[in-house]
């Protein structure tokens, strides 16, 4: 999106940035400022145009124009760009702030007391805007600070680490991993880790390990044998059509998805229903049957599977023995003799 | 002459940072490319909007004088970030925390804060701190509020009004006190001009269609702190007014995923009784209708009730038919 208000920043901190470089690629700016490579290349060429009013024929930027379309390298010559950046905006600072805050939930510690004296050196350059910063609250979503410890410490002395790991679907089980490292995504704590029962990489949810133990054994080196991650393995994924009412649309809100679009009248004759405003059909990979039938058991009603038929097979079938175990309890034999078990709770 | 806003308002910073003594209007609209051609009334208009946008930005420009003699500029000192004298160490914290946004709009500002530093000299040990937090690619997966995310910080910052529609419930008019995130969800809460100017939250996932920003500033007085921090703890999900009483498997304790008293309650065999709070019963039927016959509510009976309405509705419900594979994305 190349709105001014936030082109205007970045090109006058691009230009100081390329200043200091003597060659560079479309790549790696389009990394740096996390923008789209194409553009990089447009901020570039309108850097090559921007006359310094005044002096006639000076131009903030001069790049090697060929080299820039021929191969995406960057070759800054003669430039006119201020030679220190701006003080921050109010956006810089904000989500500086607000990241250093999420990481020094998360950190040990050792690395704690880095993050921040790090955080009180952005905030003093920040001024006024440091305040708007705690307008903004990530709750971050980790492990206690044992687990945490234990993962840092197994990745520093690159051992293996035995996780006592509960997965989506709420099954206990145990891992041995080579831990690679951690990250926060939005506010979700993960570890990255080679999972050696699996062969695969995998990545754990950082709130959901209950136990790390730090193992013996050295870590081996997985560079040359990294599976698809997860986001990779999901897109490739069997895909599944499931029509979803208004308020089961939090799918769409929770869960990477192939695609969606708002239902209409064939669908919602497909599935017998009056069709109502929100309706959606939406399709998203599903890994593991166990989780497909996790979701629509959540949904309840307000989910159907459109395609493929049947694959609700699982979900249905559990519905239904959770039901009997209800329908007999209410006649006593599970509810310990009728008496109100709980009853004030 | 076809310049760009963006190209316009680039060549007036550098215009006015090289400036020595203040530039009137006019010295400006003469030297500046993008002005070229404007009538009068254009050109002033122009100004003005390009003065607004850059002193948003914090650019700090600077009036002197009245009337024809009113000039602008820049000074340098101003405009330069102070040095911040970050250790290796410091330098990787804060590119690891510019690189903890994954929404375009939050990930961009704070990357550019990053270049910036290391623009003045702030180089990150990336080994110091590899090991317990790795810079990650950037990836994009969970749809939505990408860019309302970043207007909705700024109309924060800048305490604008803003007017959305929200999810089936009609256009909504917000003084946006702050925005808080929890379980992977963003949420901006404030008072709800449309509700009284009762304090409020709203999932950024079901703002539909654009936020619109207020034009003026300042348009509310400062949020009161202690209600702000009140409503984030709540959107925290420290919130678990309501208790029941379940009976869970031994061994699958842990796939309620929520905290459990244990309990000397009798219960069924081959289960153990536990006391479990949870916050929206919504949510909890749901997550206990996901786990089957694993758990079972002892308490409330209603609790129990609503959890068999749940999934009666859905073995009721009729199943689709086959329509020769027409439901693929519809592209």
């Amino acid at each position: 999106m190349a709105t001014a208000a936030e082109q205007v920043p970045r090109l006058l901190a691009l230009s100081t940035w390329l200043h200091g470089q003597d060659e560079t690629t479309v790549d790696e700016v389009a990394r740096e400022f996390a923008i789209t490579p194409a553009q990089a290349t447009a901020d570039i060429r309108l850097l090559t145009m921007c006359e310094i009013p005044g002096q006639l024929g000076f131009y903030l930027l001069d790049v090697d124009l060929e080299a820039l379309d021929s191969e995406g390298v960057v070759r800054p010559g003669i430039d006119n760009a201020p030679t220190r950046p701006a003080r921050f905006s109010a956006d810089e600072a904000v989500t500086l702030l607000v990241g250093l805050r999420t990481l020094a939930e998360t950190a040990t510690d050792d690395t704690a007391a880095i993050v921040e004296s790090a955080r009180a050196k952005i905030a003093a350059v920040a001024g006024e805007h440091t305040p708007i910063a705690d307008r903004i609250q990530v709750t971050v979503s980790s492990a206690t600070p044992e687990v945490r410890e234990s993962i840092g410490r197994a990745i520093q002395q690159h051992r293996s680490l035995a996780l006592a790991y509960v997965d989506g679907q709420g099954r206990r089980t145990t891992r041995t991993i080579d831990p690679l490292f951690t990250r926060i995504i939005d506010g979700q704590h993960y570890l990255e880790a080679w999972d050696l029962d699996r062969a695969d990489r995998r990545s754990f949810r950082m709130d959901r390990i209950q136990r790390a133990e730090v193992l013996a054994r050295a870590a081996a080196d997985h560079a040359g044998q990294m599976g698809a991650d997860w986001t990779r393995r999901l897109a490739e994924a069997e895909q599944t059509t499931l029509w979803v009412r208004a308020a089961a649309a939090w799918i769409v809100e929770y869960y990477p998805t192939g695609s969606v679009r708002p239902a209409d009248a064939s669908d919602a004759a497909a599935v017998g229903r009056e069709l109502r405003d929100g309706d959606l059909v939406v399709t998203l990979g599903v890994l593991d049957p166990a989780w497909l039938s996790g979701l629509l058991l959540r949904c309840g009603a307000d989910a159907v599977v459109l395609d493929p038929l049947g694959a609700d097979a699982g979900a249905r079938e559990r519905a239904a023995s959770t039901l009997e175990v209800y329908r007999r309890g209410t006649s006593g034999e599970l509810f310990l003799q009728g008496r109100p078990v709980g009853s004030g709770a | 002459m076809a310049t760009s806003n963006a190209e316009r308002r680039v060549s007036l910073t550098m215009l006015l940072l090289s400036a020595a003594q203040p530039l009137t209007k006019a010295r400006i609209r003469s030297l500046v490319d993008g002005y070229a051609g404007l009538g009068d009334a254009a050109f002033n208009q122009a100004f003005e909007r390009d003065k607004r946008a850059l002193r948003e930005m914090s650019l700090p420009i600077e009036t002197t004088g009245t009337g024809e003699d009113e000039g602008y500029r820049i000074r340098p000192g101003d405009f330069q970030l102070e040095p911040v004298d970050l250790t290796p160490q410091e330098a990787a914290a804060v590119a690891l925390a510019a690189r903890s946004w994954r929404q375009a709009g939050m990930a961009a500002s704070s990357q550019r804060a990053l270049m910036k530093l290391r623009t003045i000299g702030a180089e990150p040990d990336t080994e110091a701190l590899a090991s317990l937090f790795a810079p990650t690619e950037v990836a994009d997966t969970r749809p939505g509020a990408t860019r309302e995310l970043a207007v909705l910080r700024d109309a924060v910052a800048s305490r604008r009004r803003v007017t959305f529609d929200y999810a089936d419930r009609g256009t909504r008019r917000v003084e946006p006190w702050g925005l808080a995130m929890a379980n992977g969800q963003w949420y901006l809460f404030g008072a709800d001009l449309d509700r009284g100017g009762q304090p409020r939250r709203f999932k950024l996932a079901r703002i539909q269609g654009k936020v619109v920003e207020g034009t003026s500033r300042a348009a509310f007085p400062e949020p009161d702190r202690a209600q702000s921090e009140r409503i984030s703890a709540e959107i925290a999900g420290q919130r678990a007014d309501d208790e029941a009483l379940v009976a869970i498997r031994p061994g699958r304790e842990a796939a309620l995923h929520r905290h459990l008293t244990p309990t000397e309650e009798p219960a069924p065999e081959g289960y153990r009784a536990w006391r479990v709070a949870y916050g929206y019963r919504r949510t909890f039927v749901g997550d206990l209708a996901a786990l089957g016959t694993d758990v079972i509510v002892l308490a409330p009976h209603d609790l129990r009730t609503s959890l068999v309405e749940h999934l009666t509705a859905m073995l009721e419900a009729p199943v689709a038919r086959s329509t020769g594979g027409r439901h693929g994305d519809g592209s």
